[in-house]
């Protein structure tokens, strides 16, 4: 793979962290993608990662277009799903607030520290550690797992 | 955190993501746009020479104009909007049939982009994104895709039915779907229009009726029972599913 295959492959799970599904993703990847290029940005990590969020922020969190009312199916995880498996994590991400969806991806996939998610977030550090413990609790609530807490 | 994967929660996801792979032909398309694709220009990039160039070429056609000589003489003709489009190098031309209820006849237009949906009993699944339609029509669309596509668009096809959600913007479908027609025969329903979307299913022997989406708005209405409405693609696939397990009624929202 080369390197910019590799920048589009951790774009693209970038944006599926924003915007919670493939479909979403694809199109904000593409609209970031063509938007750097057309800059002549650098085609860094940090850049990419940037103009995703930017793109999102403007784009697909202002359009807001519609809310889904869940489903009684999406309201748990089936028996024995396992958040390592592609569609269940698919899944799981719509249970997830955008937030802490994001906060969670940062940290807990990319490895980032909570002060430098909240860095690239521009959230206090503290928001960020709130984020990524309630997006893990409704995580382990909806897999079935046991609960501590009460959901906000 | 320093250490991200304390947490089984956080070794799951970080497991679970690396699933997540771009479709090979977005991944493509994009490495070409980088190879092909110049910077935006600015004013500073640009020389004196080419602005030079630029003002004598205005001016050229100006006086062109001025002297009487017809101005579309070198206009190409304008594509005729009904012939099909011919198939991209290295492309191929696949038809499928379309369920005729589950389309507008506005969006299935030769050049227009959509992403197809196989419907299956259990979900509805999207199968090809973003296929430039060649040839349209109100029953059948003939679709460019890439060879491993046309073989993953001919299986769907015969798997069941495969519905087109059109590209209308970042984001944004086009999905057409059969409804009550009460609100519309008695003139309630308009172009622009929000509604949330209603299904009634059965579920165990009981009957119930669910909102599932909620302030979508309503593009087209079509006389015959039917409306267009905007989606995001994963709400498009939502809202294919419930169609195949139950009428969907219109719940209008006042403005």
């Amino acid at each position: 793979m080369t390197e910019l295959e590799t920048l589009l492959h951790a774009g693209y799970r970038y944006a599926v962290a924003l915007t919670g599904n493939e479909g979403d993703a694809e199109d904000l990847l593409q609209d970031a993608w063509l938007s750097m290029l057309r800059a002549d940005a650098p085609r860094s990590r940090r850049y990419l990662f940037r103009t995703l969020r930017n793109k999102y922020i403007d784009v697909y969190r202002r359009r807001q277009v519609l809310d889904f009312e869940p489903l009684p199916e999406q309201l748990q995880a089936p028996p024995g799903a396992d958040l390592a498996n592609r569609d269940t994590l698919l899944r799981a991400l719509e249970v997830l607030r955008p937030e802490e969806r994001e906060a969670l991806y940062l940290c807990a996939v990319e490895g980032h520290s909570a002060r430098e998610a909240a860095e690239l977030l521009d959230r206090p550090r503290n928001t960020v550690l709130s984020l990524v413990h309630r997006g893990r609790a409704r995580l382990r609530s909806w897999l079935g797992a046991s609960d501590q807490e009460v959901m906000p | 955190m320093s250490d991200p994967h304390d947490d089984p929660i956080d070794r799951d996801l970080a497991e679970g993501f690396t699933h997540l792979r771009p479709p090979e032909e977005l991944v493509s398309n994009l490495l070409n746009a980088a190879q092909t694709t110049p910077p935006a220009p600015t004013w500073g990039r640009i020389s004196h020479v080419q602005t030079a160039i630029f003002l004598v070429a205005i001016l050229l056609v100006l006086v062109l104009t001025a002297l009487g000589r017809p101005a579309d003489e070198s206009t190409p003709p304008e594509p005729d909007a009904a012939a099909p489009l011919t198939i991209p190098p290295g492309m191929r031309a696949v038809t499928v049939t379309i369920p005729a209820d589950l389309v507008s006849e506005r969006d299935a237009t030769n050049g227009a982009i959509a992403d197809l949906l196989l419907l299956e009993s259990e979900r509805t699944v999207t199968v090809l994104r973003g296929a430039l339609v060649l040839a349209g029509g109100s029953d059948s669309l003939t679709f460019a895709c890439a060879p491993e596509e046309a073989e993953k668009l001919v299986l769907s096809r015969d798997l069941g039915p495969v519905v087109p959600s059109f590209h209308v913007g970042q984001g944004q479908r086009h999905v057409t779907v059969p409804v009550d027609s009460t609100p519309i025969d008695a003139g309630l329903v308009e172009d622009g229009m929000h509604t949330d979307l209603l299904a009634t299913t059965h579920d165990d022997g009981a009957m119930k009726t669910t909102t599932f989406l909620t302030d979508v708005p309503i593009d087209q209405v079509h006389l015959d029972g039917r409306v267009t409405v905007r989606v995001s693609p994963k709400q498009a696939e939502l809202l294919l599913h419930m169609v195949e397990r139950g009428p969907i009624s219109l719940s209008l929202r006042g403005r």
